[in-house]
């Protein structure tokens, strides 16, 4: 084991675990549980990734790009692990989160959850304030054609708000 | 509309907190989980190659310096069987050298074309092949039966015969399982990719 890896492996830990998870408890709707085993394997991947890393990009676009793969790349290897019934997440959100919290943020992943892998990664990042151009390239498309995504996610994701506060 | 994101960030920013402190795993946990994975995809990318070698190795002991066959029929036979495995070992190892394209700090766009480009070349490669090399494997074997029946008792090259043909359905089925799910992985992939890279 490598002394400078295992320093910069820990550093990047520490400063983009709580990023990471974000990424992952969004994809996963919520459900805590696995957006730690998901978190798990993003940086199992980092890790594994990290002898190759070549400073073309800044380790937080390259750590959001793992993540987003691991994300895709879960979806394909075990279908069965992604789909998190929605009634179950939000229980286990709710088992972590006070009652105050706890409705806001069964309505934001209820209506997260609603929309396809790709338009949440996207939205999440947006979310967590990521610039547009540094969003493109991490998901490898142009920024025009980002913002045209984004634009129909966010009146989806408004619309999706709205119908679960009204039937919530 | 704007108001609307800036309520959606702010709801979102709640979370976070929450968020880090579940997630307990310490960076040795994850430095050790991570050597594991290496290896155990060392052992899933190379490990059919090398037990493919391991019968080929076999087989060729036993066909070429254990038991002298006599009939052109059964020289042709085994080295179908041989042939067909050693086919098979070649486009496993091409097989890994192809995955090793898809780098998971690629973008995700380019993941997703090189998953796409791998999925596609097992598809057109590795299924056609693989059942190809697996007929001719056990046309080989049964052309070994008429050499075989001049020194066994018939009784037990029935039971040899149509043990083969019992593994070969057995085989035949987890084969095309597997070709079934990677038709659906790559399905599924080319769906994300699609998704990604729409603009309407």
């Amino acid at each position: 084991m490598n002394q400078t890896d295992l320093s910069t492996f820990q550093t990047l830990h520490s400063q983009y675990l709580g990023m990471v998870m974000n990424l992952c408890r969004g994809f996963m709707k919520g459900d805590m549980d696995k957006a730690s085993d998901l978190a798990q394997d993003v940086f199992i991947n980092v890790w594994n990734a990290l002898p190759g890393y070549r400073a073309e990009a800044s380790y937080k676009t390259w750590i959001y790009r793992i993540t987003v793969n691991t994300c895709l790349l879960q979806i394909r290897r075990d279908k069965n692990k992604i789909k998190v019934p929605l009634e179950a997440a939000i229980h286990t959100m709710e088992q972590n989160t006070s009652t105050e919290q706890a409705e806001n943020e069964k309505i934001l992943y209820r209506a997260i959850g609603q929309l396809d892998e790709v338009e949440r990664l996207a939205i999440m990042m947006v979310l967590e304030e990521v610039e547009y151009e540094e969003i493109a390239r991490i998901l490898g498309i142009t920024e025009n054609n980002l913002r045209v995504k984004i634009h129909r996610i966010k009146t989806k994701l408004k619309d999706l708000i709205e119908n679960e506060r009204r039937i919530g | 509309m704007k108001d609307e994101l800036d309520d959606i960030k702010a709801m979102w920013q709640q979370t976070k907190e929450i968020s880090r402190q579940h997630n307990t795993t310490d960076v040795h946990t994850l430095i050790a989980l991570g050597e594991t994975k290496k290896k155990s995809m060392m052992a899933a990318h190379y490990g059919n190659a090398l037990v493919l070698s391991a019968t080929v190795l076999m087989l060729v002991f036993y066909f070429y310096y254990l038991y002298h066959f006599q009939m052109t029929l059964s020289h042709i036979g085994y080295n179908l069987m041989i042939g067909g495995l050693v086919i098979r070992i070649g486009i496993e190892i091409f097989s890994v050298i192809r995955s090793k394209r898809i780098k998971i700090s690629d973008t995700a766009t380019h993941s997703l074309e090189t998953s796409i480009a791998f999925y596609q070349f097992r598809r057109r490669i590795h299924g056609p092949v693989t059942i190809f090399i697996f007929i001719a494997y056990f046309i080989g074997f049964y052309m070994l039966t008429p050499e075989f029946s001049k020194y066994i008792a018939l009784q037990w090259v029935i039971i040899m015969d149509s043990s083969a043909l019992v593994i070969g359905i057995v085989l035949a089925l987890f084969i095309r399982r597997g070709i079934l799910q990677e038709l659906r992985d790559l399905e599924k992939i080319v769906e994300l990719q699609k998704s990604l890279v729409k603009e309407k």
